[in-house]
């Protein structure tokens, strides 16, 4: 169903009863990546999912959106549903919502569930940056004859090359360049509710490393590691995760 | 000679993705099989650029991955619409391509509510599918209620009101949804594709479900929802002599029939209205069957509607009791999967639908529309030359 948010109509889910449990997916992900997740926790919880603004089945915000502009709207969906959020459960991209908006005291929860999250690659801090330096001056001078007639061709395999989820990313190409360019490990430090860190031990896209980090930083967390498992690790293992959750929470 | 045919689609709408199904499966697709056309496909890019080229008679066209590009290199065209309707494409070496017959594929906003119909009502060509007037009514699910109700068809109780009524005094319209049974639809009035309905069941998502509806329209309809409900609905083509499709009912995986039920789950080539998720002629009583077309055939000849339209019926299972939901002046891929069912085939469908608006055309043609007059020469003041 749908929901008016920050004047976007918002696709949503919202099932069960009992603690509020919000999941907030990745990027270029909607809220079925939970699917089998949540049809195992709703008998207990109330799980509410969203797709956030740009994917799934919700608008695309008008300008590019930073990290800070995604907090203020998960924040503004829960005022609007007029929920108390008992845990938040994020992936990849809605795992940084999570850390930064913890951090800011703009969401708040009792306990909080990371799986692969982003946000603390900091070798990786180097190749964004670079990669997005890059980006910019290829943008430009690919307007100058003869480069223009080769620019479709040269983007393309620019942007192979920067990988696959900026590939995709069309509209949000500079939403993805500000959210990639910001580092969290100082926000994951003032982080003080007791956090699970659900990790796949094969995590090509978040490595096991950065789990690890974030346990380091995170005062009172907890890593999981579920072997053979990836990136989606959450859908590939659901029960295994599922049985984590329960435990935790 | 070949017939020059256009097939419009696209359009600055929430079903512009939809519209261009429709257009290729079954309408390009089944005119190219009959070899009697020319067939040129004019696309409306949502941001209401014209374009034509006949690569576009190609689905594969709009779903390969770098659409978007390829879009921007292609060339706008120019539309003229004095005496006959042409297409343009300036610059150095320009072409000109006259178009004998228009075959409207656009859904919803522009397309099926009227809009399109009056650009090529005054361009002076033949189009298929409902006129004007039809099309106005039937994209506005009050008005069609309120047409049918003057005609004694039965329609589900309901309340509407206007964003502005809204804002002015909320409470009003809360007690009169109140008054109604029960859970209830809120609906923006005129998208179609099940686009923004939300099922309401308690108090507490009543605005939001209204203020989703507001979102998409400026006027909004909140109807009772029908006890046991069988929703059923019915395929109709011709202008004075009908042609009935089967009886069919669609059956719901989810709430109720939502925008991906209709037109994508279980089917990801996209043929439309999905099979597999309805029941072909549907498996109802002679009594009600016979009913239900005949309550068709009267609200299809009530709102005027001529080249093919489908009605929607909502059926109360334990009463029997049946309703007019709303009638659909362009059904999603003409619903020819139906149509094959009772033996039209693609290629007779959008043949006979070219012979439906010829005919419809002539028709208007006997009709006088201008009048010598003198009132021009009474006029008062000082006439130029005097």
């Amino acid at each position: 169903m749908k929901i008016i948010v920050q004047d976007l109509a918002t696709e949503y889910q919202d099932e069960g009863t009992g603690k509020v449990l919000l999941f907030l997916h990745g990027w270029q992900d909607n809220f079925h990546t939970f699917d089998s997740l949540a049809s195992l926790l709703s008998p207990t919880r109330r799980i509410i999912r969203l797709d956030l603004p740009g994917f799934g089945k919700s608008e695309v915000p008008q300008e590019a959106w930073n990290l800070d502009n995604y907090i203020q709207f998960v924040k503004d969906f829960i005022e609007k549903l007029d929920i108390q959020v008992y845990a938040f459960v994020g992936h990849s991209f809605g795992g940084r919502i999570v850390i930064k908006g913890e951090a800011t005291k703009n969401l708040q929860a009792q306990k909080i569930i990371l799986i692969g999250s982003a946000g603390i690659a900091k070798n990786r801090t180097f190749r964004n940056s670079t990669l997005k330096l890059l980006a910019k001056i290829g943008g430009l001078i690919t307007y100058i004859p003869p480069l223009i007639f080769w620019r479709e061709g040269l983007r393309k395999r620019m942007y192979s090359f920067i990988g696959s989820d900026y590939l995709n990313t069309g509209k949000l190409k500079e939403t993805f360049l500000k959210i990639i360019s910001e580092n969290l490990s100082v926000s994951a430090k003032k982080i003080a509710m007791p956090t699970l860190l659900i990790w796949g031990e094969n995590d090509t896209e978040t490595p096991l490393s950065d789990g690890k980090k974030l346990a380091g930083l995170i005062v009172d967390s907890q890593l999981k590691v579920i072997r053979g498992s990836g990136h989606f690790v959450h859908k590939e293992k659901s029960q295994e995760v599922s049985k984590l959750v329960q435990e935790f929470l | 000679m070949k017939k020059t045919i256009a097939v419009i689609f696209g359009g600055r709408s929430a079903e512009h993705d939809v519209s261009i199904i429709t257009a290729h499966t079954p309408i390009i697709q089944s005119l190219l099989a009959t070899g009697q056309f020319d067939v040129w496909p004019i696309y409306i890019a949502k941001d209401g650029s014209w374009y034509s080229d006949q690569a576009m008679n190609d689905l594969a066209y709009f779903t390969q991955d770098n659409f978007q590009a390829y879009l921007a290199r292609q060339k706008k065209v120019q539309i003229l619409f004095d005496n006959g309707l042409k297409i343009i494409w300036p610059g150095i070496r320009s072409k000109t391509i006259q178009i004998d017959i228009a075959f409207p594929a656009m859904h919803g906003t522009f397309g099926e509510d009227g809009s399109l119909m009056g650009l090529l009502r005054m361009a002076g060509i033949p189009f298929v599918g409902c006129d004007l007037f039809a099309s106005a009514v039937a994209m506005d699910k009050v008005l069609t209620k309120q047409v049918l109700t003057a005609e004694s068809i039965s329609v589900v109780p309901y309340v509407w009101f206007t964003k502005n009524d809204w804002e002015i005094n909320r409470s009003i319209w809360i007690e009169k949804i109140a008054k109604l049974n029960w859970p209830v639809f809120v609906k923006p009035v005129h998208l179609g594709s099940s686009i923004a309905i939300t099922k309401v069941k308690q108090n507490s998502e009543l605005e939001n479900a209204i203020e989703v509806a507001f979102h998409y329209d400026d006027k909004v309809l909140v109807e009772e929802s029908v006890e046991n409900l069988i929703e059923i609905t019915l395929p109709i083509m011709g202008n004075e002599e009908l042609q009935l499709a089967a009886v069919e009912r669609p059956l719901n995986k989810t709430e109720f029939f939502d925008f991906s039920d209709k037109y994508l789950s279980g089917n990801k080539k996209g043929g439309g209205a999905n099979s597999q998720y309805s029941e072909i002629p549907a498996n109802i009583d002679g009594e009600l069957a016979k009913q239900v077309e005949d309550l068709g055939k009267k609200t299809y000849r009530t709102l005027g509607c001529s080249g093919i339209a489908r009605i929607d019926f909502l059926v109360d299972g334990s009463s029997k009791q049946v309703y007019v939901n709303e009638v659909n002046t362009l059904p999603g891929s003409l619903y020819h999967h139906n149509w094959k069912k009772v033996g039209v085939s693609g290629v007779e469908l959008v043949t006979k639908l070219i012979a439906f608006a010829e005919k419809r055309f002539v028709s208007q043609q006997k009709t006088t529309y201008i009048f010598d007059s003198d009132i021009l020469k009474k006029a008062g003041g000082q006439k130029i030359g005097e």
